[in-house]
């Protein structure tokens, strides 16, 4: 990944932390004001543990993962720099709307939000409480 | 060549002084970071220096409010010093606890040209809590302030519990009239936040952000501009330094708001001073 960020390979990379996959998409469209479309049946996934679950999915905090953008002209030496490893596209990035987008296991819409929305949850973590 | 000199205040809790001086260095003046023991004693003389910058911290933290014990402090040992600074037309800027600390001192509005009437207050949130954030800010084009020439809509950064202007509307009013509000909240599209949070992050009045007086020589503001100083400073920079770089451009090739504010005011006393 040092030499992915230090080569320029990425547009963006973001580490999977507190909340999981869903909330940090979710950082993703903020911080890039830009759409995302995803599809979580397109996730790297180790067959030998059964079925994987939406929820599991978008709310796991196993470490060591990133998320990572990148221009449609660099995926092929990135592709080529992971292989081997556990690395999938799994969406993209779109200026045809701001929603955070995310199709799940079954193909079935899960998530359409509006960046507006995303932000306003962001900004007021406690709601009206304060 | 003669250089600008720039004094910026430390000690008692002020602790935004490294990255003020490093944006005075940037802007081309020469920055000094001196301790208001040093000025008080006379160590050092106000007179030496051509803008004396009041940066953000928690002076005596925030104790009796943001800035009040500072206010009266510099007021108690060197209040002429800075009236004969203002008087030569010399430039002060007061950033968040600095700006707190000019409106107690009574250097801002400075209305009628009395520099020591305190009739504006910067208090607490509205929301409640202390608020660190990036917020829209509309520049006044017809303001006299010298900082922000040629300054339109930017973005800037926030970050403090007692950010809310208030006034007597009347003072408030010939604030406006007098075109000494500098900078507003507003939307990223420039209108007015019309109050609305968190484009207005704190309740003040009339979106005020920062005032200046009827000179422009003084100017005090709630954000920072001196922390956006480097272009990755600013939230969306990934995004903006993609764009920047598909369109074949150097992301770094631009001054930030932040520099072109206290290049203004070292311009400005290199045409006027030096």
């Amino acid at each position: 990944m040092q030499s992915a960020i230090e080569n320029e390979l990425v547009a963006s990379c973001h580490a999977v932390a507190r909340g999981g996959l869903g909330v940090h998409m979710s950082l993703l469209v903020m911080a890039g004001g830009l759409g995302l479309d995803l599809d979580l049946s397109k996730l790297p996934m180790d067959e030998n543990r059964g079925p994987l679950l939406n929820e599991t999915a978008l709310f796991s905090e196993s470490a060591g993962r990133f998320i990572v953008t990148i221009a449609p002209g660099n995926k092929q030496i990135f592709e080529k720099l992971f292989k081997g490893m556990a690395v999938a596209c799994i969406g993209t990035v779109t200026d045809d709307h701001n929603h955070l987008k995310v199709v799940g296991l079954k193909n079935e819409s899960l998530i359409d939000l509006p960046m507006q929305e995303l932000e306003t949850a962001f900004n007021k973590p406690f709601g009206e409480m304060i | 060549m003669k250089k600008v000199n720039a004094l910026i205040l430390t000690g008692f809790g002020l602790n935004c002084d490294n990255e003020t001086a490093h944006v005075f260095e940037l802007a081309g003046a020469m920055a000094h970071r001196v301790h208001i023991n040093a000025v008080i004693s006379g160590k050092v003389k106000l007179a030496d220096f051509h803008i004396l910058a009041l940066g953000g911290g928690f002076s005596w933290g925030d104790d009796h409010g943001g800035g009040v014990i500072q206010a009266l402090k510099m007021k108690n040992h060197i209040g002429d010093d800075l009236l004969a600074f203002v008087k030569e037309g010399k430039l002060m800027i007061g950033i968040c606890n600095g700006f707190q600390a000019l409106v107690n001192l009574g250097l801002l509005p400075g209305l009628d040209q009395d520099y020591t009437k305190r009739n504006v207050s910067v208090t607490f949130n509205d929301c409640g809590n202390f608020r660190d954030q990036w917020v829209h800010l509309t520049a006044n084009q017809k303001s006299p302030c010298v900082f922000t020439k040629n300054i339109d809509i930017a973005d800037y950064p926030i970050r403090h519990g007692e950010g809310k202007f208030i006034a007597d509307q009347s003072v408030v009013d010939a604030l406006i009239a007098k075109n000494q509000v500098v900078l507003q909240y507003a939307d990223e599209k420039g209108n007015p936040a019309n109050g609305e949070f968190p484009l207005n992050p704190n309740g003040s009045m009339a979106d005020i952000a920062g005032i200046c007086d009827g000179t422009g020589r003084i100017f005090g503001l709630m954000p920072h501009p001196e922390a956006y100083n480097h272009f990755t400073n600013h939230p969306d920079w990934t995004r903006n330094y993609q764009l920047q770089k598909r369109a074949g451009k150097d992301p770094d090739s631009e001054m930030t708001i932040g520099i072109k504010l206290f290049k203004n005011g070292v311009d400005y006393i290199k045409d006027t001073f030096l």
